[in-house]
């Protein structure tokens, strides 16, 4: 069990005005896993996908990427150190293309954005890029759809597209079924582990829907109140009978 | 099929814009210059609004940068040939300096910040009279040769300057319009749409939108650089917020959405300007001859041009949001469609 | 300089600053409770100005009726522009609400040209006491007149908003607009509302001016610069805010001149900026997370 740990987060505290909104939570995740953090709302969860991924500083605490400190840096320099993010509320290009949302992420990754002349549509190599990350989402089929007329499960898929777009080495997730049908739920799981599998990427989820989040997660931690209640491998904590009884409550499973 | 029909489109319509002194009046070459400079002023407006979705209320302040460094340079007989980058370069500073700071903020706080500094520059030309000349501005501004040594190029006369003119705007229009179709370009877009999204795909935000103001201000600096001359003077109106807003104006007119907008914007909004202008004695014989309308008001035969140009924005403002060359486009479109069917 | 001149200056600024603020005000609430900054106000303004030269030296009437009457015409326009153009747009970006307001801009300068000429057009001080006697120097009486009318129009704006049911609406929505439709309030019709009140502001400002300044149709362009800098300075949507920039404002522009004689001009667009850039607030806003 000696995987590498890829983000270490340490003593992290966020104050909002008096509120304490992350309290001293530390943990690690180590390669190429699947983890998911769960709560009720207001635990802290969102708190947490802001600070690791540098939208808001921390009032103390650190952060480390494979051992390298990105506290404090900005988001976009988080983002080229290797932490992609998807939004609750999903976040896209809606004007562009799925194609062009895309190139914009490949764009960055190979850092030609401040290249001026030459043309995008004619760049073969890049556009072959982008065509293989939309079909390692299975929406090759809308390259040239506007996003903004897509269902709100095809944007989802996009937004997934953007972030594998910046090869990153960690993804995080926030709410990536929410408001989503069953079959579309269904598919997403699908394809985070396909994505876990192809890509070897560490990801990082926040789910509300404990079927999601048992089905996919190897290991599981339980936000409350800004703390870490329990955390630990997903078939401890189902039994965990503290967890159950402060969070699952009457959940069967 | 549809390039090689583009292809030759625009090796035609370059064939016309060279052959048009033969054909015109100088009166209308100048209105053909006109079009081409506050063309190439509302295509460089266009880089911040339509593309990157910053709406500028300060433009006219690298225009007019561009205008006084370039006149200024005349009058103390620098060769044209120096002064017109001379002024781009100014422009390009002034715009690296306040864009540095504009790009702090955006939507309306970013139009108001923009129209500050542009009323700032506006000051400066207005109060600064040893070098700007005040609220005369610099006058007498009239280069006869390109002022390249052991060459003589006459640039004076009106079909001159129009060649002069036609070869810079194409040249600046080719390079914006592979600047909005480059990586660059796209990421610019990409901001437009969503600037939040931008940022989590790695990109310095404000860097981004900092380079595009600067490219913005140097290509309006051009087209000041080469007004000037022109018009034989550079004023402290160029400065002003009223004149900031005319690229705004002529980019809705023709469509933000699109490279060429702008421009057709432009044409049109001049073409208009002039008809109007030329004919509105007509409109007040007709007014005149009502019985009830006051004779007093008729004899003013005032200048309606604002008030047609207003009523003409608003309905584009509210109901067509993309601007004339949405409607040429539909229109080309249809006619397609009717070749298709009559095909079959 | 001497004790006069102090006072002197320190009375052109502030009745300045009051008229700044009866114009300013009215864009600082369109913009605080809709959103829309109001290119159109100047232009307002100057309709109330040349509303005022019809009334008083051409219908040969008191003034006090066009203090009355003006701003009511010029409100009725403004409702005109909110009902017909301005509510069709809301909800998209904000630069074309900017835009439209522009387009009035057009349409009002040249309408007033057309019934009054460009050429510009003063109205007498005489109706209003003349001079008097200050500290040993004479004075204008009219500036003394808008010192007094100006703080009369805020008091009553304020207590509008205090006391009345639209002015707590008002301030509910200038608070979160969102929140205000979600609460039930009739949003477009308190929208026409705010827009009226707002330019009828507009239309007391161009009305109190008319006999201090020269009536012109570019008239607004400048004042419509300048509010949009006492709005921006006190805080956008922040009427307390824009009274103190106003007075600022105001004090500024009658001693800058004898401060830094020509740099003062740029004065007000430098302070605009640093609000923008480091208070978007305003100097006299709290932070609104």
């Amino acid at each position: 069990m000696a995987a590498e740990i890829i983000l270490q987060v340490t003593n992290l505290v966020k104050d909002f005005s008096g509120i304490r909104a992350v309290n001293n939570v530390s943990f690690t995740l180590s390669t190429g896993t699947i983890t998911a953090v769960i709560g009720p709302n207001g635990a802290g969860k969102t708190t947490l996908y802001q600070l690791i991924s540098g939208q808001i500083l921390p009032t103390s605490g650190s952060v480390k990427l494979k051992g390298k400190e990105i506290t404090g840096l900005a988001p976009h320099k988080i983002v080229k150190a290797g932490i992609g993010r998807s939004f609750q509320i999903t976040s896209v290009f809606p004007g562009l293309t799925a194609r062009q949302n895309v190139r914009a992420a490949l764009i960055s990754r190979i850092g030609a954005q401040f290249d001026w002349w030459h043309c995008v549509e004619s760049d073969r190599p890049l556009n072959i890029a982008v065509d293989k990350i939309l079909a390692l989402v299975g929406i090759q089929h809308l390259a040239s759809t506007a996003v903004q007329i897509l269902s709100h499960g095809d944007r989802a898929l996009v937004e997934i597209a953007i972030v594998l777009a910046c090869k990153p080495r960690l993804i995080l997730l926030d709410e990536p079924t929410a408001g989503m049908s069953r079959e579309e739920t269904g598919n997403m799981v699908q394809l985070i582990r396909h994505l876990q599998q192809k890509t070897g990427c560490t990801f990082l989820i926040t789910e509300h829907d404990m079927e999601v989040v048992f089905n996919l997660a190897e290991n599981i931690i339980v936000m409350c109140q800004g703390k870490i209640l329990a955390m630990g491998r997903s078939d401890e904590i189902r039994t965990n009978p503290d967890v159950r009884h402060a969070y699952l409550g009457t959940i069967s499973t | 099929m549809r390039n090689r029909i583009e292809s030759i489109a625009s090796i035609i319509g370059l064939a016309i814009l060279f052959l048009l002194p033969l054909l015109f009046s100088p009166f209308n070459l100048v209105l053909l210059t006109e079009i081409l400079l506050m063309g190439l002023f509302a295509l460089s407006f266009n880089l911040l609004f339509g593309y990157t979705g910053l709406l500028s209320f300060g433009h006219a302040a690298y225009f007019a940068t561009g205008a006084y460094v370039c006149a200024y340079l005349i009058k103390i007989s620098i060769p044209f040939i120096l002064a017109v980058p001379a002024g781009v370069i100014g422009a390009l500073v002034v715009a690296a300096v306040l864009g540095y700071f504009s790009v702090r903020l955006d939507e309306i706080y970013f139009a108001m910040l923009t129209l500050a500094f542009g009323m700032m520059v506006f000051t400066i030309v207005f109060q600064w009279r040893e070098v700007t000349g005040g609220s005369d501005g610099i006058t007498a501004v009239s280069p006869t040769d390109l002022g390249i040594p052991g060459l003589v190029v006459k640039i004076d006369g009106f079909a001159n300057y129009y060649y002069l003119c036609l070869v810079v705007f194409l040249v600046a229009a080719y390079c914006l319009w592979r600047i909005v179709r480059s990586p660059f370009g796209e990421l610019l877009q990409a901001s437009r749409e969503n600037a939040d999204r931008l940022i989590f795909i790695g990109i310095d935000l404000r860097r981004l939108r900092w380079t595009a103001f600067t490219i913005a201000g140097l290509f309006a600096g051009l087209a000041g650089a080469l007004w000037a001359p022109f018009q034989r003077v550079a004023n402290p109106e160029m400065a002003h917020w009223t004149f900031s807003a005319v690229p705004v104006l002529m980019t809705i007119l023709g469509g933000a959405r699109s490279f060429a907008g702008p421009l057709i914007g432009a044409t049109v909004f001049l073409l208009l300007e002039h008809v109007i202008q030329s004919n509105q004695r007509y409109f007040w014989q007709w007014l005149a001859s009502w019985p009830i309308f006051p004779p007093s008001l008729a004899e003013r035969q005032l200048d309606l041009w604002n008030f047609f140009l207003g009523l003409l924005l608003i309905p584009l403002i509210i109901g067509f949001r993309g601007g004339l060359i949405a409607y040429i486009d539909k229109t080309i479109a249809m006619f397609n469609k009717q070749l298709k069917e009559r095909g079959k | 300089m001497s004790v006069a001149t102090f006072v002197v200056l320190f009375l052109n600024g502030l009745a300045n600053g009051m008229l700044l603020f009866s114009i300013a005000a009215g864009l600082t609430l369109i913009f605080g409770v809709m959103g829309v900054l109001n290119f159109a106000h100047g232009s307002l303004y100057m309709l109330g100005a040349y509303l005022t030269y019809w009334i008083v030296v051409q219908g040969q009437l008191n003034f006090w009726v066009a203090l009355l009457v003006a701003p009511l015409i010029v409100a009725l326009v403004g409702g005109a522009i909110e009902i017909f153009c301005l509510r069709r747009i809301y909800g998209q970006d904000v630069s074309f609400q900017l835009l439209l307001t522009f387009a009035f801009v057009l349409l009002i300068e040249d309408i007033v040209r057309l019934l009054w000429g460009s050429a510009p057009l003063t109205i007498p001080q005489t109706q209003f006491g003349g001079t008097v006697q200050l500290l040993g120097r004479t004075y204008p009486a009219y500036n003394l007149l808008i010192i007094s009318i100006a703080p009369i129009v805020a008091i009553g704006l304020w207590a509008l908003l205090k006391w009345t049911r639209w002015g707590k609406l008002m301030r509910a929505a200038a608070q979160d607009r969102i929140m205000a439709g979600a609460l039930g309030i009739n949003v477009p019709r308190l929208f026409t509302m705010v827009f009226v009140l707002g330019t009828w502001l507009g239309g007391v400002g161009g009305v109190l001016a008319a006999p201090l300044r020269t009536i012109s149709p570019a008239m607004g362009d400048n004042v419509i610069i300048e509010s949009f800098i006492v709005a921006v300075i006190g805080g956008l949507g922040n009427l307390p805010g824009s009274l103190i920039g106003a007075l600022i404002i105001g004090q500024l522009n009658s001693f800058g001149i004898s401060i830094a004689q020509r740099a003062q001009v740029a004065f007000p667009f430098i302070l605009m900026a640093i609000a923008l850039l480091f208070r978007p607030q305003g100097f006299f806003g709290k932070v609104r997370r």
